[in-house]
């Protein structure tokens, strides 16, 4: 008996739909297979979604709003002076409150290739013990959640606001440098924290500023530059 | 009309202190983990899985099949001086409702006082506007598809009759 054409209109419609769809995320695929999985985690203002953006587009925000939910950013090759990375789709979490929070981040963790973990330095600098705290109890649950993972990601702690920690920030000298990062290295809680995902080893400690695009780059290129000497 | 489940949710300006969330009116205490935990999962996956159904820079509207999220800058803004977006997320009626609308951004306006921060009357009125079309876009959208589905049993019921005839 022959199949009534009404069948063959439908399967036909449906292949095309389907390969069309296929096509017309090849680029994405192509991008997602070889790129890196990110995953920005922070408290509150700390600077994730001022990263976030600057490795998506390119360029920082112009104005800021308290971050909720998830929200997706697309993959980008990213190239900054000579480095050349790909990065893949990836999400811009809240801070949230800890507690509330924690579900999302895990689910981050998961899913990504690289972890990236923003503190603020000023803040760290002044013996805020809200912040210390804060940083104590996230670092406990995203080292347990590293070294639940099958693949461990390559985890850094960033260090943001450096120019509001000291008004000279951005003039210290490259021979003093590693003093400021003696005296942030020497905070207890940056230390308990280096410690609960494995020490130094484990651990990749960059501090700097995204007060403005090329301040920005600067951080960013900092972290790239590791990621490729990984 | 049924009462309708609503969450709404708002970070704290001091961007330590918990956030503030409240669920069908009543606020969820910051040691109510598994209820925060929860909603906090729910709006993470209406903004990660949903489309944006209406952005103008200020308001945000996202809507996953039958969920909604709608974002209204409080006129406060944060320590920092950010943007601080009142949220409010439920389900849309499945059946078209005149007071849905006026229902969501009221429930949005009184949290916003409990936690003593306020909705400017120019943002509520867009908000309105944009909820009233989509409720009414799902509503014509439920009506459409049983239909279209009738037209289709027919034309392929007389197809088939003609093929058979034909024979």
């Amino acid at each position: 008996m022959p199949i009534p054409l009404i069948v063959v209109a439908v399967l036909a419609g449906l292949g095309l739909i389907g390969g069309g769809a296929i096509y017309l995320n090849w680029d994405k695929i192509v991008v997602s297979w070889s790129g890196k999985k990110l995953a920005v985690l922070g408290a509150r203002a700390t600077g994730k979604t001022h990263l976030m953006q600057f490795l998506s587009t390119g360029t920082i925000p112009s104005g800021y709003k308290q971050t909720y939910g998830t929200l997706n950013t697309d993959a980008r090759r990213f190239q900054l002076r000579e480095l050349d990375l790909k990065i893949k789709k990836t999400k811009d979490v809240s801070g949230g409150y800890s507690d509330d929070v924690y579900p999302e981040w895990k689910s981050l963790i998961d899913d990504a290739d690289i972890v990236f973990y923003l503190f603020r330095i000023d803040q760290m600098l002044a013996s805020n013990k809200d912040t210390e705290n804060r940083v104590h109890q996230d670092m406990r649950h995203i080292a347990t959640w590293l070294n639940e993972h099958p693949n461990r990601p390559l985890f850094f702690l960033v260090g943001t606001h450096g120019d509001l920690a000291q008004p000279d920030f951005t003039k210290i000298a490259e021979n003093k440098i590693g003093d400021f990062y003696d005296r942030v290295r020497n905070i207890e809680a940056i230390q308990d924290a280096i410690l609960f995902v494995g020490g130094a080893k484990n651990t990749k400690l960059i501090l700097g500023s995204m007060k403005d695009q090329e301040w920005t780059e600067g951080l960013v290129y900092q972290v790239m530059y590791q990621l490729q000497e990984s | 009309m049924n009462s309708i489940n609503l969450i709404c949710w708002a970070q704290s300006l001091d961007n330590v202190s918990a956030d503030h969330i409240e669920e069908n009116g009543t606020m969820v205490d910051s040691g109510n983990k598994s209820s925060r935990q929860k909603i906090v999962s729910q709006i993470s996956r209406v903004t990660s899985k949903g489309n944006k159904a209406f952005s103008d820079q200020v308001i945000t509207i996202y809507l996953l099949r039958d969920e909604f999220l709608i974002d209204l800058p409080a006129e406060q803004k944060d320590i920092r001086g950010r943007t601080a977006p009142i949220i409010c997320c439920g389900n849309i009626p499945q059946e078209w409702s005149e007071e849905w609308p006026a229902s969501v951004i009221s429930r949005m306006e009184a949290f916003a006082k409990r936690i003593d921060r306020s909705i400017s009357s120019e943002h509520t009125e867009i908000a309105m506007d944009m909820l009233t079309k989509i409720n009414q876009k799902k509503n014509d959208s439920s009506q459409l598809l049983p239909l279209i589905g009738k037209i289709g049993i027919i034309i392929a019921f007389l197809i088939c009759l003609l093929l058979l005839l034909r024979r």
